[in-house]
């Protein structure tokens, strides 16, 4: 079938998530959608597969222009879109997960589910039965049982979101295999979303990229790497590099740090960073660098490796030691981890003062919150609940209630979604922090942003440290190869 | 600004009452009696005269104390159902010491001690259940609600067990305690002064504790984000099981009023639901620990005057419990309302 996305707007708060799009797919073809996390992908998918309502906007498939109410509407049209988390119930078989929703009737015909199951399964190639445990499939599976499920229930249009992810190689190329026989049977289409370029390399026909929830570029196959990937993080403009502060003595090093968690955990790192240094750290979302940060601040405890702060072995120290030792650290997800949405902006300094629990509120938290909100221009009063405020001059307060003992501060993708005013704030701020001996590591997915600010660039892929090399030898053409993980393109560079 | 504050809770006050009042009128209009005739019985029940006014206040004691334990755990966000366990786990500790004491000549000791020992056994009990969730991640509601039983059933062995009176187990509790280890009493004997001054202090140091030091804003922080709490400097487990001791502490103080101040003697029905009529106390009075006392008195009005319609309507006086609950469930839709308006919509955020 043919779907036609025209001038689709939609808003979360103040974040404009899709401003705008439109986009046309053809039938038996596979379509990329590229771009970096928080881009739109996913809410432009949603709204297409009925889970979101857009504010403005039109969908047409085949000629002819429809609204969505809900998932089920778009269901009955041929649309289906496979979540990036499983969408099963563990505790049931692979074939009740099949049946479930669709077994009108006291009676179940298990029978006939159970040979369109395997007749869908076999089509498509995949290893899957009936009597599987759901609980016991691997996330591959489970993948495949929500395809087929997908499949029976009539779908033309099949949209993956991040399907790659956690796949073994094995299980990737088996899935799509199944898409490319999917999709040549007539009429049928697959929009393949996804932040990695290899996968797009090999699998779509076409590529349509969004940046910052709008479309910033299309290709067709055979893909240009470098062209997607400026698509992917905007136009190349060199901001004006800031004037390096003279570097003083290493006040943080790490030798072979290893942790566990987030998609491919952190496995001996060796960084060090000096005061008066900013430190980038690049990669894709989920390379360890975010790992990296969770455990130089004592979040994560590292599983192997040493941790040295100015000369003092703090391995395994947790963070609020740390933060007394003059640490400072803020998270990426600044409503989740670092405010609570329910407190003033003046109950947030009280809370920071760490005083007993049974003493008097001191007044001058109430001072420093007045001195923050003018200092840092943000736009709120001492009694407005955080919650209230914008992502801007959240991150503002953060800063601001950055103790000002810390000498060296880990800033987890300071400036995502920030406005670009606030973003200036921010590196002003950070650019003074430095020149009085203070020491900066941060994370960004911004190339840009690496280049412009850090004195020297990190580069994480796949939970290791990839590259380490001064911002005078970075180019954006050399960042971008390596956060994809090729190493050639860095020496020659 | 306050101006309008005040307009707000007013409106939001008078439109919770006249929710649950309409909800009551209609139970009362099925039942075939005029509500406004059954609405007169409760009031005059309860207020009637002094004889009256004394029962209702001997039922806000325990009422008070526990609502203002309640207040912390609230604050933090956390729903205490344990406390009617943890108000059982203080009376048996108290009884226990009076047990003891019945063979020491030395009566103020001996209440003093047994007040300490109910104040330990509510806390130890809430502190099971604090432990659970901190550190085995188990809901405060589902542990709180599972050592509720094992309370009561550990209160019945003792009445039909080890601590049955001479003679014959009996449902009406163990042997009262001599007269001498009785709480001085007035209006014969339905109101004990120590119980409503200790009501009296719990309420003033949670007034104070919460409004005087960092301590609400502490609970609160942890309630609003444990996760910031947590960055921002702020043990939130250790704060957790604060709020949890101090909450179960009360509740045992409040059971041990029950026992040395009005059955003096340890019974099944000894926490007499009180615990869990405090928890709808403190919901519907939104965590404001001035309100919480006033309906607190409501509430112990409205069980005392509901006995009326038994006695004068040939009714259940289960009424109370229907116009309680319809007050709580009003109360709750309209304060989520009020908050989700000034939110603006909740959107979507992937």
């Amino acid at each position: 079938m043919k779907v036609e996305l025209r001038n689709i707007s939609k808003q979360f708060g103040s974040i404009r998530a899709n401003d705008n799009i439109s986009l046309t797919i053809e039938p038996n073809t596979i379509r990329g959608l590229a771009g970096e996390n928080g881009a739109g992908k996913t809410t432009l998918m949603r709204i297409l597969a009925g889970y979101s309502k857009k504010d403005r906007g039109e969908i047409v498939i085949d000629n002819k222009a429809v609204v969505f109410s809900s998932p089920r509407d778009a269901t009955a049209l041929g649309i289906g879109m496979l979540h990036q988390d499983p969408m099963d119930v563990p505790v049931f078989s692979a074939l009740e997960n099949f049946m479930l929703g669709r077994s009108g009737g006291v009676k179940q015909n298990k029978t006939a589910f159970s040979q369109t199951f395997c007749k869908l399964a076999d089509d498509m190639g995949f290893f899957i039965h009936p009597d599987d445990s759901t609980a016991a499939m691997t996330p591959g599976a489970r993948q495949q049982l929500d395809i087929i499920r997908l499949l029976s229930s009539g779908t033309r249009l099949l949209i993956l979101d991040e399907p790659t992810t956690g796949l073994s190689e094995d299980q990737k190329t088996i899935l799509f295999e199944s898409l490319r026989k999917f999709v040549a049977r007539k009429g049928n289409s697959v929009i393949l979303v996804s932040h990695k370029i290899s996968d797009i390399q090999q699998l779509c026909d076409q590529t349509t990229v969004l940046r910052k929830g709008r479309v910033s570029g299309s290709a067709v196959a055979p893909f240009d790497t470098a062209r997607i990937l400026e698509m992917m993080f905007g136009p190349r403009f060199i901001q004006s590099r800031r004037v390096p502060s003279p570097k003083g003595k290493t006040v943080f090093t790490t030798s072979g740090l290893s942790a566990a968690g987030g998609r491919a955990g952190l496995h001996g790192c060796d960084l060090h960073v000096r005061r008066g240094e900013i430190l980038g750290l690049a990669g894709l979302e989920g390379s360890g660098q975010g790992l990296f940060l969770k455990t130089a601040v004592g979040l994560v405890p590292p599983l192997s490796g040493k941790m040295i702060l100015r000369g003092e072995d703090i391995t395994g120290a947790d963070y609020h030691a740390l933060k007394r030792k003059g640490v400072g650290y803020i998270s990426a997800d600044r409503l989740n981890d670092g405010l609570a949405p329910d407190l003033t902006i003046a109950d947030h300094f009280l809370v920071a003062e760490n005083a007993p629990v049974l003493a008097t509120p001191s007044p001058r938290a109430r001072m420093r919150a007045e001195r923050a909100i003018a200092g840092f221009q943000i736009k709120g009063g001492q009694d407005t609940p955080v919650r209230f405020l914008s992502g801007g001059n959240q991150q503002r307060l953060l800063l601001a209630l950055i103790p000002e003992t810390a000498d060296i501060l880990f800033l987890d993708n300071p400036t995502r979604g920030l406005d670009p005013e606030s973003a200036a704030l921010l590196w002003t701020r950070m650019q003074s922090f430095c020149e009085t001996g203070g020491a900066i590591v941060f994370s960004s997915s911004d190339l840009d942003e690496l280049l412009a600010m850090a004195d020297r660039i990190a580069v994480f892929f796949n939970g290791r440290l990839f590259a380490d090399l001064p911002v005078s030898e970075a180019t954006i053409a050399a960042l971008e190869n390596a956060i994809t993980g090729k190493r050639l393109a860095i020496t020659a560079a | 600004m306050k101006l309008k504050k005040w307009a707000k809770a007013t409106g939001q006050t008078a439109l919770i009452g006249s929710a649950a009042f309409l909800v009551g009128a209609a139970f009362l209009s099925i039942a075939g009696v005029s509500p406004l005739v059954a609405f007169t019985y409760i009031l005059k029940g309860a207020l009637g005269s002094p004889a009256k006014i004394s029962y209702v206040i001997q039922a806000w004691i325990p009422l008070a104390i526990c609502a203002c334990g309640l207040i912390y755990p609230f604050r933090t966000g956390l729903l205490n159902i344990g406390v009617e366990g943890q108000m059982m786990w203080g009376a048996l500790c108290c009884t226990a010491i009076m047990r003891q004491g019945a063979n020491i000549d030395m009566p103020i000791p001996v209440i003093i001690l047994a007040f300490l020992a109910a104040a330990g056994g509510g806390t130890i009990w809430a502190l099971l259940a604090g432990i659970l969730k901190t550190k085995g991640g188990v809901n405060e509601i589902f542990g709180g609600l599972g050592l509720n039983f094992v309370a009561q059933g550990t209160i019945l062995w003792l009445i039909f067990g080890p601590w049955k009176r001479p003679g014959i187990a009996s449902m009406s509790g163990t042997e009262l305690f001599s007269h001498d280890l009785w709480l001085p009493s007035v209006m014969s004997g339905r109101i004990s002064p120590v119980g409503f001054i200790l009501a009296a202090i719990v309420f003033t140091s949670t007034a104070m504790l919460l409004a005087k030091t960092n301590l609400g804003l502490y609970l609160k922080t942890v309630s609003s984000n444990d996760r910031a709490a947590f960055l921002m400097g702020l043990k939130p487990d250790r704060h957790i099981l604060l709020a949890m001791a101090v909450s179960g502490g009360c509740a045992g103080l409040a059971g041990a009023v029950q026992v040395t101040g009005v059955y003096h003697c340890l019974i099944p029905s000894i926490s007499g639901n009180y615990g869990y009529l405090a928890l709808l106390v403190v919901m519907l009075a939104n965590n404001r620990i001035g309100a919480a006392m006033l309906i607190a008195f409501f509430f112990a009005g409205l069980n005392v005057g509901s006995i009326q319609l038994p006695l004068m309507m040939h009714l259940d006086s289960s009424l109370s419990g229907v116009l309680q609950g319809a007050l709580v469930l009003a109360a709750l839709a309209v304060y989520s309302r009020g908050k989700k308006k000034s939110d603006g919509s909740s959107a979507w955020t992937d």
